[in-house]
């Protein structure tokens, strides 16, 4: 793929977190308008790839680029700025104000409302109903809704979520399914790492498998997902049996 | 305005009423209490309803712990003391100290916070702490300027002063001079300032403020830089303690260490934004009600109780006027223990879980 259609482009990336060293040289592309699946076992570094692209902990080596235009080294405002969404593991709201609020902070642009808002409201019916109450009471589905809406709410170039199905219960992760289906009809371009293979499968676009800090597979997700033996090689099940 | 009084009030609607009860008691002190021991706790009270609010502005909405607040409110009586002990005591004066007070206050703050923001709790608390011992330091030493130990006693435009009388009768008993122009002076500034902050939490700024109090990162995720928003709320902070440092000055007409400088008074704010609940902004009403009437009125009260039951051996000796400090720690104790969120945090519903991420 020419660097034209690449949205996100990581070039041996280290990172060292207080003396260790967490991303050994990891090389991917996420391209443009499409679900990127980052998998791997626990503990390989998803999530510190995510926190290093978000640039909280700022890589030791290596090239980060988005659209072309370098981004390693950015404060994380910065890399927020340019617009990069990001959606922590466990939820990245905030208990104490409440759901219109962590949508409000979020709007920086052009503030709340219009059509954006209509749009996210008629993903997650339920912010509406819980429109004044305060983050932190919201169930655990609702909250990791909030955290994606919130996310979005602003007009992004490139979606981080970390683990979004997470303790959710299968009826949940089916609504999260279907919602992040719409994001991807509306082109957005998103990076995710899960470990639920069921929701990986229906949504990745693009694969991206990592080991020990190390990229150790990159390709489409439907060849992976035809290839079992692929899979038990890389992640020690099969999908198949996860679903 | 009232849309932000509505955002932010205590959902509860005792926390509602004890808050009137206590801004109408403050206001109509002259007429509902005698003496002038009543005027001052009063007067005290709404000056430190101010100085606990803008610390809860930091500490409660920041998360910044700093124990360099009294020197602000130092800051501004210091302003105002030491201009009327140099010139004519007239509004003029008054304006440029208030001006001259706030300006030192702020660059203090910003250089405090350019040096040491960045590195949060309990680094920012110690240097804090050296400041402001450095501070006191300073001004005992400063003897021709501050009077040192001793402070500057001086003297105030005379329309606040109880030898001007604006009417010859009384008001409903109430002689009506210039005493009484100060309490309002003092008063009704400290509701405005305390409306202003108010104002500041109900706004997108406030917002930001808890965002980050909460979660710094995620705040930055947004992509707002989190070190001006609390480099911001640091000067803001500074400015409302100067602020009411200058009524401070005005109320008491003497201005020294011990009454605006103090690590008491550090203390005392401390104690009051916690007891009142921190983040609450309201709490400092309460907070600093609590305290104020514990300091002025616990101490009469023990005797009284003592009288009543001076034969009993043990008790009558625990009722001692003398132990009135050893009550006043226990009520601390006891209401950290019952309201660890504050009174007003208390009531306000459930607390929001812990974040993390």
């Amino acid at each position: 793929m020419s660097d034209q259609t690449m949205q996100l482009a990581l070039r041996d990336v280290h990172t060292h977190v207080d003396g260790y060293h967490i991303l050994q040289g990891v090389t991917f592309d996420v391209p443009r308008h499409q679900v990127t699946m980052l998998l791997g076992r626990n503990g390989v570094g998803k999530t510190s790839t995510m926190r290093t692209i978000m640039g909280l902990w700022p890589s030791s080596q290596g090239e980060i680029r988005l659209e072309g235009q370098p981004i390693h080294g950015l404060p994380t405002m910065q890399v927020a700025r340019r617009g990069v969404s990001y959606v922590p593991e466990n939820m990245g709201i905030f208990a104490s104000l409440t759901v219109s609020e962590n949508l409000r902070i979020a709007s920086r642009s052009q503030g709340l409302g219009g059509e954006r808002l209509d749009w996210i409201l008629a993903l997650f019916p339920a912010l509406q109903t819980f429109w004044h109450w305060p983050a932190g009471n919201l169930s655990g589905g609702q909250k990791q809704m909030l955290a994606i809406a919130r996310a979005v709410i602003e007009p992004c170039d490139l979606l981080l979520v970390d683990e979004p199905s997470k303790g959710l219960a299968p009826s949940i992760i089916e609504k999260l399914i279907t919602a992040f289906r719409s994001l991807k009809d509306e082109r957005t371009t998103i990076l995710m790492v899960e470990q639920n293979m069921n929701m990986a499968r229906q949504l990745g676009d693009h694969l991206v498998v990592m080991d020990d800090g190390r990229i150790v597979h990159e390709g489409s997700m439907a060849d992976f997902a035809a290839d079992p033996d692929r899979q038990s090689e890389l992640l020690g099940l099969s999908m198949e049996a996860s679903t | 305005m009232l849309q932000a009084l509505r955002d932010t009030l205590p959902a509860n609607r005792w926390i509602r009423l004890v808050l009137l009860a206590i801004v109408l008691g403050v206001i109509f002190t002259p007429w509902l209490f005698d003496g002038t021991r009543a005027l001052d706790t009063a007067a005290r009270l709404s000056i430190f309803v101010v100085l606990a609010a803008s610390y809860d502005l930091l500490l409660g909405f920041t998360g910044v712990v700093s124990f360099a607040h009294a020197l602000f409110f130092g800051i501004g009586a210091y302003a105002v003391a030491i201009a009327f002990d140099h010139f004519a005591p007239g509004f003029g004066v008054l304006l440029v100290a208030i001006v001259a007070g706030l300006g030192v206050s702020l660059l203090v703050a910003f250089i405090m916070g350019l040096v040491s923001l960045r590195v949060k709790t309990i680094f920012y608390a110690m240097i804090t702490l050296a400041v402001a011992s450095a501070a006191t330091v300073l001004v005992s030493q400063l003897y021709h300027l501050t009077g040192g130990e001793d402070g500057l006693t001086y003297r105030i435009p005379k329309v606040l002063t109880p030898a001007f009388k604006l009417l010859d009768d009384k008001v409903f008993g109430v002689r009506v001079n210039g005493k009484l122009m100060n309490f309002y002076l003092v008063v009704f500034s400290s509701i405005v300032l305390f409306l202003i902050m108010v104002r500041i939490v109900a706004s997108p700024f406030g917002r930001v403020l808890k965002a980050l109090r909460e979660n710094d990162f995620r705040a930055q995720a947004i992509g707002y830089n989190t070190l001006a928003y609390r480099t911001t709320a640091t000067l803001l902070s500074a400015a409302f303690a100067t602020l009411a440092g200058v009524l401070m000055a005005l109320w008491l007409r003497y201005t020294g260490p011990e009454s605006v400088l103090s690590l008491d008074i550090m203390i005392d704010v401390l104690l009051m934004v916690v007891i009142g609940g921190m983040g609450t902004l309201y709490g400092a009403i309460i907070g600093a009600t609590v305290l104020m009437l514990a300091q002025s009125y616990l101490q009469g009260l023990m005797g009284n109780a003592q009288d009543v039951i001076g034969g009993v051996p043990i008790l009558s000796e625990l009722m001692a006027p003398d132990r009135w400090l050893l009550w006043l720690g226990l009520l601390f104790i006891a209401s950290v223990y019952f309201f660890p969120q504050g009174v007003v945090g208390r009531f306000s519903g459930p607390a929001p879980k812990e974040a993390t991420t």
